[in-house]
């Protein structure tokens, strides 16, 4: 049985679905089976992140309407085999797919593979209840902005009316240099306030600004693998780049 | 801005005082197992605890078979 993961936010724009397809990457890096689902539906771009767009042939509105099985509709990644995606309806038929029928397809898809990660789609309406309903656990995403905080703690409230046993937080595009010279709120400080468990904190990142992908070398990529191995339990360490790490940086840090 | 007004800010934007305090289900048991303790019976009728905002804080009003027992204030 998967593990069956919403990463849902509120706001848009803060990488939901950048945070789903390097994720995925990444878990499916280790040998993790991994199916990624797009519920964004009608402004989809899971596809685009991984590059896999033009490689589309079916999508869950077919599946969702029966023409088509749910492991025929998966798409998978030319990198990494163990990674596959059940991409979205391009065209607004949000009120096609049902929360119920959703799910149903979430549980079809959750057989032999380890990782069922789900892409919401911004906001609290009808596509994030769709999303939501079919998962266990959620991954809430926010920058460190005012605006996205806010976002997202109304997001992790509404999650407690729902049926998700864990809600942890990620903070992304962390600007490292901000929060060394006390001018940005640390991530730390982040989840403390919104009471959410901290999972990860992902660094800004110019490379996945262009890319969305953050490869397999660098800071993301190491701010990827610290996230993968909190959700695997195998660590509890939050990323921090090397210049944070000295100890007057955790005093500094400390002392917010 | 430097970050300690950021996170005053972001404290003060995550109001809180809507929500329910950290503890407030182990309390409300807690209180709930010492009144009750001693005469209600299990399976012996409908046991109803019903969250009040009082505007300064929560009570509990504890209905026994839809019959108010007792309100507990909390906070």
């Amino acid at each position: 049985m998967a593990r069956t993961i919403v990463v849902a936010s509120g706001k848009g724009g803060v990488g939901k679905t950048t945070l789903t397809a390097n994720l995925g990457r990444t878990l499916a890096a280790r040998g993790r089976k991994v199916t990624l689902i797009d519920a964004d539906i009608g402004l989809n771009n899971l596809d685009v992140a991984l590059d896999m767009e033009d490689r589309v042939v079916y999508d869950i509105l077919d599946v969702a309407e029966g023409r088509i099985s749910a492991a025929e509709a998966l798409v998978q990644d030319k990198d990494f085999p163990e990674l596959k995606l059940l991409p979205s309806v391009k065209c607004g038929v949000s009120d096609k797919i049902k929360a119920a029928r959703f799910a149903a397809i979430t549980a079809l898809l959750n057989m032999g593979v380890d990782y069922l990660i789900i892409d919401a789609p911004a906001g609290v309406e009808s596509g994030f209840h769709r999303a939501v309903c079919a998962a266990k656990e959620a991954i809430i995403v926010t920058t460190p902005h005012l605006s996205a905080v806010k976002d997202a703690d109304r997001t992790a409230r509404l999650l407690s009316t729902y049926d998700v046993r864990s809600v942890g937080l990620v903070v992304n595009r962390v600007r490292y240099d901000l929060v060394d010279r006390g001018e940005a709120v640390p991530p730390e400080k982040i989840a403390q306030l919104m009471r959410l468990r901290l999972l990860g904190a992902l660094p800004e990142s110019d490379l996945i600004g262009i890319n969305a992908l953050c490869g397999e070398r660098g800071e993301s990529a190491r701010a990827y693998a610290c996230l993968a191995d909190v959700i695997e339990g195998r660590s509890d360490r939050i990323y921090s780049p090397p210049d944070s790490r000295g100890i007057f940086s955790f005093f500094r840090r400390r002392t917010y | 801005m430097k970050a300690a007004e950021l996170t005053m800010k972001m404290q003060q934007t995550l109001v809180r005082d809507k929500s329910l305090p950290e503890g407030f289900g182990k309390m409300i048991l807690d209180e709930t197992d010492r009144l009750l303790s001693g005469f209600f019976e299990y399976g012996k009728g409908d046991l109803t605890l019903r969250l009040i905002p009082t505007g300064r804080g929560w009570a509990v009003e504890i209905l026994l078979d839809a019959v108010r027992v007792k309100n507990l204030k909390l906070l």
